[in-house]
C-alpha cells in the first residue's frame, strides 16, 4: 500500500469532505490500487509499468474531484464534523466531561426526588421516554466503540444522527409542552381571572421541572454525542493515517 | 418516438449502463467493474478510475447500486457493488432506451453512409 501513498495523499488534499467521508473514499480507492497493481504483475507486468498504469489510471482530475465532493455532502453530516471539530485539546474535552458529570448530578437528584414527578406537566413522559431510549442508545454506541471495540467502518457512524434527532425531539416536546400548559392556563383564567396568580403559579410549578429535565437531557445528549463523534473521527483519523502511513 | 433519457446526457447514461451490466450478475470491486468494460469491450471503452469512482458514488447514492463493505483480513477492507432492483429496472429502462436510439439513428445516418 505503501507505493501508492503520493497518490492517495494528492486524493485526500484536493478532497475537501469530513474525514469519515474521505477516509472511506480514500480506503476504497487504496484497496483498489492494490489490486489492480497485483493485476497487472499477474499479466507479467514489471513493477515499474504496473506503477505507471496505476498512476495514470488512478490521476483524479478535479472535476471528478468536485463531483466526489457534491455527492457526498451531506447537510447533517457536515454541520455535525464541523461541530466535534471544534474542541479537541486535552482540556477541552476535560472541561466537557466535568461538565457532563455536573450536570448528571444535578439532574440526577432532581429526577430522584418524588415530588419532582409529582408536580411536573404529564408532558414530561413522552421526554422521559426519549431519554431512556437515548440512554439506551448512548449506551451500546459507548460499548461498542470503547469496550467492544468494533471499529467496522460500515457501523462506526451508526446511531450518531439517530441520537441527535432524539436529543432534538426531547427539547421540541418540551418547549411544546410548555406552550401547551401555558395555553391550557390562560383558557382557564379567562374563565376565572380572580385565581390568575394561583394559576400562573401552577403553570410555573407544572412547567419548571418539565423544562429543566427536558434541558437536561439535551445537553447531556449533545455531550455524549460529541464525545462520541470525537472518538469516531479519532478512529477514522487513525485508520486514514495508516493508510497514507502519516 | 422520444427517448427513455436525454440526448444531452448521452455520457452519463452510457457510462450507467456500462457499469450496471458489469454488476448485473455478480458483486464486483471498482476496479474490477473498469477492468471489466475495458476487457470485454477490447479496450474501446476506457474508465478513468478517477472519473469512475463519482459515477460509482453518484448511483450508489441513486440507489441504483449498493455498496458494502467486507473485512479481508485484520486490515483490510473492500468495498463490493451489487445491483438493486431499482438499478435494475432502471438497467432496463436504458437499455430499451439505446435500442430505440440505435435505431432511429441508424435510420437517419446508417441509410446515408451505404
Amino acid at each position: 500500500m505503501k507505493r501508492f501513498v503520493p497518490l492517495l495523499k494528492e486524493i485526500n488534499e484536493k478532497l475537501v469532505l469530513p474525514q469519515p467521508e474521505k477516509s472511506r473514499i480514500l480506503l476504497e480507492i487504496g484497496a483498489d490500487m492494490a489490486d489492480l497493481f497485483d493485476h497487472y504483475l499477474k499479466q507479467g507486468k514489471s513493477e515499474t509499468e504496473a506503477m505507471q498504469i496505476i498512476t495514470e489510471k488512478f490521476r483524479v482530475c478535479d472535476d471528478a474531484i468536485s463531483e466526489l465532493i457534491v455527492v457526498h455532502q451531506g447537510f447533517i453530516q457536515k454541520l455535525a464534523n464541523k461541530i466535534s471539530r471544534q474542541a479537541q485539546s486535552f482540556w477541552e474535552k476535560a472541561g466537557l466531561l466535568l461538565f457532563l458529570l455536573g450536570v448528571i448530578l444535578v439532574c440526577g437528584r432532581i429526577v430522584i426526588s418524588a415530588q419532582f414527578f409529582h408536580l411536573a406537566s404529564p408532558y414530561i413522559t413522552p421526554v422521559i421516554m426519549l431519554a431512556l431510549f437515548i440512554a439506551v442508545l448512548a449506551f451500546i454506541k459507548f460499548y461498542s466503540l470503547y469496550i467492544k471495540k468494533n471499529h467496522s467502518i460500515k457501523t462506526i457512524n451508526n446511531g450518531m444522527k439517530e441520537l441527535l434527532i432524539l436529543g432534538c425531539g426531547c427539547l421540541l416536546i418540551g418547549v411544546f409542552g410548555n406552550f401547551m400548559e401555558l395555553y391550557d392556563t390562560f383558557k382557564v383564567m379567562a374563565a376565572s381571572p380572580e385565581n390568575s396568580t394561583l394559576l400562573l403559579f401552577e403553570w410555573l410549578e407544572k412547567t419548571a421541572p418539565l423544562m429543566v429535565f427536558t434541558l437536561s437531557v439535551t445537553s447531556i445528549t449533545a455531550l455524549l454525542w460529541y464525545m462520541l463523534q470525537n472518538k469516531i473521527n479519532k478512529i477514522q483519523n487513525e485508520e486514514l493515517a495508516f493508510l497514507l502511513n502519516l | 418516438m422520444k427517448p427513455s433519457f436525454e440526448i444531452q446526457n448521452l455520457t452519463k447514461s452510457c457510462n450507467e449502463l456500462l457499469i450496471l451490466s458489469t454488476v448485473l450478475d455478480e458483486k464486483k470491486h471498482g476496479y474490477q467493474i473498469a477492468l471489466e468494460i475495458e476487457e470485454k469491450s477490447a479496450g474501446y471503452f476506457k474508465f478513468n478510475h478517477g472519473t469512475l469512482y463519482p459515477i460509482l458514488h453518484k448511483m450508489e447514492k441513486e440507489k441504483y447500486i449498493k455498496g458494502s463493505w467486507q473485512q479481508e483480513g485484520p486490515k483490510r477492507k473492500r468495498k463490493y457493488y451489487t445491483i438493486t432492483e431499482k438499478g435494475k429496472k432502471y438497467y432496463a429502462a436504458q437499455n430499451l432506451g439505446w435500442h430505440d436510439f440505435f435505431q432511429q439513428f441508424m435510420k437517419l445516418c446508417g441509410e446515408k453512409s451505404a
